[in-house]
């Protein structure tokens, strides 16, 4: 740049009219500009005088959410760029192609589930698939994240837009979980969803674990997750269920499919709060995450005010604000995660507080 | 793959990405989240696209571009938050609310236009590159829009007395 474009404090009272008119010449409006940027004492002195380039330029000062710039870096390394839209006159040409490609991509997607087992209905597979999935050879973070974008193209195509998702979701906690499962987690845990329970009946669930010495990894107010064998779950189940006044006190998401006498299972109960009826816990399935896409998750939830209250392999526990639940969504929809919600977010007036909520969340570490 | 632009990359980011985030917001209409999204994926794509990290300010021109790109086709319904900044008094902020509920109201073009000059303070030549106008049309434009937003104020301030 010439010196003659070279804007001092000394001269910035003299074009700050021009300037704010934008009556200056370019060379010397970037000038202006370069100047103002460097320099703080003019920048504030120059916002400080009233006119409506002032206030468009106020206007930017917004607040940059702390992950930003990991989130930048994060698809330029884990996500495929998007394909741009196709011109006019190929349109059709493209239309075509796409509709090939889907039908191969589903064809090619469907053997790959069966070969490994994933995506299963409860009553058409078997609940425990450890030994299979162990088999595999953990993909790299470059194959996971293709696997990523083939599980969301197969899922669209399969007409289950994220529009619909959303309205079977707020009443996901009276139908089978494994039914509306993307992909399947190691090992697979086991759901108990507790509606509305009284503390009596939560009472002598506690009595059936503790006298079958079944000790409580995590147990929060709404919030039981422990492990234990199929013969012991079928104990616990035996006594909550010959013990309750209601008629379905306890729902087993997994009912109908077998579980291993003797083989431990992970099980998570959950305890909506009786006196409100408010669903205070959520529950996610992650499909396919590297430790990379964990870190970046828990990144996330972090720079929304969640905080971790628990991990443990593939699992873990966050508790946040209930209003900061759908930014939450959105921001990990935003990563390419594929994750499938349990629970539902109430809207009545007045009940959607800033009370945190608990997630917890399934993810298969780099796997299947 | 950009492992030895990775320092560079977070520079630059971090340079412009209030800037950046600000621009998206307010072509989205104001959702935050549509706005992180665009944001974020604009700067991946020119990233990818190689344009030139070590000039900082093409860089910013040609990023701001992507997102111009991005922008036009999202419809979101106007929702601004409270103006955020806790430098301004509540009389500045209610000012600039007014402004900023005034600016939501006009058209793509011209929030764009309007951004792009005084907010981000980008020279003629390279507003005219970003919208595909002349300079010329682009200066004329930018003068028909600074009258728009401010008959939109004008009659928000007649309507709230």
């Amino acid at each position: 740049m010439r010196d003659e474009f070279v804007i001092t404090c000394s001269e910035v009272k003299d074009k700050l009219r021009p300037f704010l008119e934008d009556m200056l010449a370019e060379e010397e409006y970037r000038a202006f500009v370069v100047h103002i940027e460097s320099c703080p004492k003019c920048r504030d002195y120059v916002r400080s005088i009233s006119a409506l380039s002032n206030q468009l330029w106020k206007l930017g000062d917004i607040e940059v959410p702390s992950d930003f710039v990991s989130t930048v870096i994060f698809n330029l390394k884990h996500l495929k760029p998007a394909v741009p839209p196709a011109a006019k006159p190929a349109r059709l040409a493209a239309v075509i192609t796409v509709s090939i490609l889907i039908a191969l991509i589903l064809f090619l997607g469907i053997a790959y589930f069966k070969k490994f087992k994933v995506s299963q209905k409860v009553s058409e597979t078997p609940l425990i698939t450890k030994q299979i999935i162990t088999e595999q050879k953990p993909p790299s973070d470059q194959e996971a994240a293709m696997l990523l974008e083939e599980l969301k193209e197969i899922k669209e195509a399969s007409g289950s837009s994220p529009k619909e998702e959303s309205a079977e979701k707020t009443s996901a906690v009276t139908v089978p979980l494994a039914s509306k499962e993307v992909g399947i987690v190691k090992p697979k845990p086991i759901h108990w969803h507790f509606l509305y329970t009284e503390e009596a009946e939560k009472r002598k669930l506690l009595d059936a674990l503790n006298s079958l010495s079944i000790i409580p990894e995590y147990k929060t107010q709404d919030l039981i997750i422990f492990n234990a064998t199929g013969e012991k779950i079928d104990k616990v189940i035996e006594q909550v269920i010959s013990s309750s006044k209601q008629s379905t006190p306890l729902r087993d998401f997994t009912t109908g499919t077998p579980i291993s006498k003797d083989k431990e299972s992970r099980v998570t109960l959950y305890f909506d709060n009786v006196e409100t009826q408010i669903v205070n816990v959520f529950h996610w399935h992650v499909v396919l995450m590297s430790p990379q896409q964990k870190a970046k998750l828990l990144e996330i939830i972090q720079s929304i005010g969640g905080s971790i209250d628990y991990e443990s392999g593939g699992l873990f526990v966050f508790s946040i604000p209930k209003t900061e639940m759908e930014k939450l969504k959105k921001r990990i929809q935003v990563m390419g995660f594929i994750f499938t919600e349990f629970g539902k977010l109430e809207s009545k007036e007045g009940q959607l507080s800033s009370i945190p909520v608990k997630v917890s969340i399934y993810f298969s570490e780099g796997r299947l | 793959m950009y492992a030895q632009d990775e320092e560079t990359l977070k520079s630059l980011i971090s340079r412009y990405q209030q800037k950046i985030l600000a621009f998206a917001l307010y072509l989205v209409g104001g959702d935050r989240d549509k706005a992180y999204e665009v944001a974020a994926s604009s700067f991946a794509e020119a990233i990818r696209k190689g344009y030139p990290l070590e000039k900082g300010d093409v860089f910013f021109t040609r990023v701001i571009s992507v997102v111009f790109g991005k922008s036009r086709d999202i419809k979101t319904m106007p929702n601004l938050d409270e103006i955020d900044s806790m430098y301004y008094s509540a009389e500045e902020k209610r000012s600039l609310r007014v402004v900023q509920t005034a600016l939501v109201k006009l058209s793509f073009e011209t929030k764009a236009l309007l951004l792009l000059r005084d907010q981000l303070h980008l020279p003629y030549k390279d507003i005219s590159a970003i919208v595909g106008i002349s300079e010329n049309n682009a200066r004329v434009q930018i003068e028909e829009a600074r009258f728009s937003l401010r008959k939109e104020i004008e009659e928000i301030l007649n309507r709230e007395g």
